[in-house]
């Protein structure tokens, strides 16, 4: 097990450290409005589930004062019994995506409660769209004034970056002049200096004036996620679905053996990560959604790439720690202590969100 | 590493600058902004850790100042200096040489790596014209090379605009100083945009297969209007 956990007796609330852990650093306000926390946690139970959720700063994010860009939300569906479970990872070069985070989930709860309310089947490519849709509206009513976001906003190149550092050098002169053969670009306006950040694309000149620009919310706001639908299906029982955009994930946890939902996004044997995560407002032109039976043995577990990525494969420390955290229920408490690890260069944003079918033969609680 | 798959994410940074005669004046320039580039990261270590940093100075040769430095445990960077000619093609093929073997060492570490990104600096037309074209384009071809980096290209003083935008891997990516711009301005300018994007390695939006939403869905509800 990792250290830190009981210290003589008593409870060490250090986060547990796995692995090489990193250097102390600075918890710094995050500069944003609206206010933002830097840890939610959420939990409750019903006649057929139980939940737990938690999210969590990253210690890069804190250092830097950036805000939280990983949200969830769990909701409980009344007439049917069913959950609605949603994570987000806001995308880091999209200087607001904070907020699209936030709008993704609470976007897509409205839409599967009303799909539930009605008793239609989910049109999930349909979910993900009006998800999508929400960044645009939002940006455009909202955020009509900003024009280039602090920092990473700016260089956002969407679909072209191939990744942060080529798209932060691009920057929005890069953006702007899309000339460069026929009229030099001038370092100065080149790298984002400070007249450079604005020049993205003529943004709003006064709040309210803007029609919807997809490609402006997609700079600011875009998000991944993973929206699940849970039904009970007889005591301790469950069938789920889940469709998800971007690098978020889920699992199905049993026995303290992780298997993921969704394939991966690379192969081990690709050379090179990714060059770009895909993200809301961005869809696919159509969506299977992942089906799964639960029993009382099972715990299903979504989760950002911040958590996803030191999990790996489960085999090791994190996976072992989670393994035996979630095997039933925890104190909301113990579930974002365990989620503040600290992991090294493991440093993003982490959020898990956990169902239990309720009723079920489970394992005493694994507090200790 | 018991905990994970891997040991986090690096980004593999390749600086190529030209240390041909005519950069005496601003060779001063440069080791100037790499001293800043240095002093940023130390100040943030957390982005230090997740970038293993290449200097390599090409002339009529290369010369390898500094080879996957991990700049946390670096005292000082290496200086960069000045020699004769300005020879594209043995930068290029130093890197396609490199930069493969680099990513694998990486991933034998355990390290997830990003595509690398090559800075390259010059103030001069090539000296090799009609060489260089083809360690380029083997470097830059995805097929050949699945590691092929994205190069970023800054051309000062008589470097051609069409020779840096040949350079780099996409137009966006090419610089250029406006004439009557002092050298050491766009110098400055440009170790300052290599710091910003040495620091800020975070995630680009863009994937595969998806089209931005571009009209309003008959079923879209705004579900709040203020997160």
């Amino acid at each position: 097990m990792p250290r830190g956990d009981t210290v003589n007796g008593a409870f060490d609330w250090v986060p547990p450290a796995l692995g090489a852990t990193g250097p102390a650093t600075p918890v710094v306000a995050p500069a944003t409005q609206p206010y933002r926390p830097d840890t939610v946690i959420d939990g409750w139970a019903s006649a057929a589930f139980e939940v737990r959720a938690a999210a969590v700063r990253g210690r890069a994010h804190r250092a830097q004062g950036v805000p939280r860009q990983d949200e969830c939300a769990v909701v409980l569906h009344a007439d049917t019994g069913a959950v609605i479970a949603v994570v987000a990872d806001g995308v880091s070069n999209a200087g607001l995506s904070h907020l699209g985070a936030t709008m993704v989930c609470r976007t897509a709860v409205d839409y599967l409660l009303r799909a539930l309310d009605a008793g239609a089947e989910v049109d999930w490519l349909d979910l993900l769209r009006c998800a999508g849709w929400s960044l645009v509206e939002y940006a455009a009513n909202q955020l009509a004034a900003v024009r280039a976001a602090p920092a990473g906003a700016a260089d956002a190149q969407p679909a072209a970056a191939p990744l942060g550092p080529a798209g932060a050098v691009v920057g929005p002169g890069g953006a702007a002049d899309t000339q460069p053969a026929a009229a030099p670009v001038g370092p100065a306006g080149a790298v984002g200096g400070p007249g450079g950040g604005a020049a993205a694309r003529p943004a709003g000149v006064a709040v309210g004036s803007l029609g919807p620009d997809p490609r402006r919310a997609e700079q600011l706001l875009a998000s991944t996620v993973v929206v699940a639908l849970v039904r009970p299906a007889g005591p301790g029982r469950a069938a789920a679905q889940l469709v998800r955009i971007g690098d978020s994930a889920a699992w199905r946890l049993r026995a303290g053996r992780w298997t993921p939902l969704f394939a991966p996004l690379s192969a081990p044997q690709d050379e090179l990560l990714p060059d770009g995560v895909a993200a809301l407002p961005r869809v696919p032109a159509a969506i299977e959604p992942v089906e799964l039976e639960l029993d009382g043995e099972d715990v299903l577990v979504l989760g950002t790439d911040g958590f996803a990525e030191p999990l790996g494969d489960g085999a090791g420390e994190l996976g072992a720690l989670f393994g035996a955290g979630l095997v039933a229920p925890p104190p909301m408490a113990r579930l974002s202590w365990m989620l503040d690890f600290d992991g090294g260069a493991h440093d993003d944003d982490r959020t898990v969100l956990a169902v239990w079918p309720a009723g079920g033969d489970r394992h005493p609680r694994a507090d200790g | 590493m018991s905990m994970s798959e891997t040991a986090g994410r690096v980004l593999p940074v390749y600086l190529v600058a030209d240390e041909s005669r005519s950069m005496t004046p601003v060779v001063d320039e440069l080791n100037a902004g790499l001293r800043s580039l240095h002093d940023a990261l130390l100040r943030e270590p957390m982005a230090a850790a997740k970038v293993r940093f290449s200097i390599l100075g090409f002339s009529d040769d290369v010369i390898v100042h500094s080879a996957l430095a991990d700049l946390r445990n670096m005292p000082a960077l290496p200086q960069l200096s000045v020699r004769s000619g300005t020879a594209y093609g043995v930068a290029f093929s130093l890197l396609l040489d490199r930069i493969p073997a680099d990513v694998r060492a990486l991933k034998r570490e355990g390290f997830a790596v990003h595509r690398p990104a090559v800075f390259f600096l010059s103030d001069g037309q090539p000296t090799d014209p009609g060489e260089w074209q083809r360690p380029y384009d083997q470097l830059t071809d995805r097929e050949r090379t699945p590691t092929a980096p994205n190069i970023i290209a800054c051309g000062i003083g008589e470097a051609r605009a069409e020779t840096i935008l040949r350079v780099a891997t996409r137009p966006e990516f090419a610089f250029v100083a406006m004439p009557g711009v002092e050298v050491g301005l766009a110098i400055a300018e440009f170790c300052s945009a290599l710091t910003k994007s040495v620091i800020q390695s975070g995630q680009a939006v863009g994937g595969p297969d998806a089209e931005l939403v571009v009209e309003r869905p008959d079923s879209f509800r705004m579900a709040v209007d203020v997160v």
